[in-house]
């Protein structure tokens, strides 16, 4: 990353980072300079969910459900530890569409159950945009109309693309 | 109200298959026979089976991917299936 991005990404005032730079956290900076932006930023978003609340909230940041899925499936195949998707299941700052896609989410990968803390059909997508109400009983279970679209999902890791 | 047993599984795929059946066409009570796992559930209580096969006198249009939830004693969710490919008329 270049000082500028390091910028940007962390939000760290110039001067500091040429301390940084020139004193006992040099070691940091050099760090810092070989990461890539976008992967540093993924990582960044990892460590606070915010990733997976994008895809949660996806209402408010995906407009198309090719990008979705693309972002989605990824995300499952990646090796993130299921239980994130029940923190998240139980975060009250969350929208209750929110709320029960990560609910499902958990259930789908982990075949556990999550006992939500409101009982209203949230009556939604699980993509905002999908309105076809599907034979799904394990996304009908938290309220919403379809879960994933399980022939896409499995077309996804065996190719990796759909 | 998510299902605790096999038995109450099965009701529920049947109430889900009910859905699918327009209201005009509701005049007269529709059978449905069911037959294979879910019907010898029914004689031992054993669970021999994933799916559900159901014989019935008409044709119903039920989604490809119908499938219903039931917690089992292991605190499991575990998928029952509807066979839909096969219409059966009697």
């Amino acid at each position: 990353m270049t000082q500028q991005q390091i910028q940007k990404l962390l939000n760290v005032p110039e001067r500091t980072l040429r301390d940084w730079k020139k004193g006992n956290r040099a070691k940091l900076y050099q760090l810092l300079e070989t990461l890539d932006y976008n992967q540093a930023e993924q990582l960044l978003n990892m460590t606070n969910n915010n990733d997976l609340k994008k895809l949660l909230e996806n209402e408010k940041h995906f407009t198309s459900l090719r990008d979705f899925e693309k972002s989605l499936y990824q995300t499952l195949v990646s090796g993130r530890d299921s239980s994130v998707w029940l923190k998240l299941a139980k975060d009250n700052t969350l929208s209750k569409e929110a709320r029960a896609r990560s609910a499902y989410i958990y259930s789908f990968l982990t075949d556990r159950l999550v006992e939500l803390s409101f009982k209203t059909k949230v009556n939604v997508g699980f993509y905002h945009g999908n309105k076809t109400e599907t034979g799904n009983g394990l996304a009908r279970l938290y309220g919403l109309t379809n879960g994933i679209d399980m022939a896409r999902f499995n077309q996804f890791k065996m190719t990796g693309r759909f | 109200m998510i299902a605790k047993s096999f038995s109450e599984a099965i009701v529920q795929m049947m109430e889900e298959i009910a859905k699918q059946i327009p209201d005009i066409h509701k005049q007269e009570p529709v059978r449905a026979y069911l037959t294979g796992g879910g019907a010898v559930h029914y004689y031992c209580n054993a669970r021999v089976s994933d799916d559900v096969d159901l014989i019935m006198p008409f044709v119903v249009n039920i989604p490809q991917d119908l499938f219903v939830v039931w917690l089992n004693s292991e605190g499991k969710l575990v998928k029952l299936r509807g066979q839909s490919p096969f219409i059966n008329k009697i």
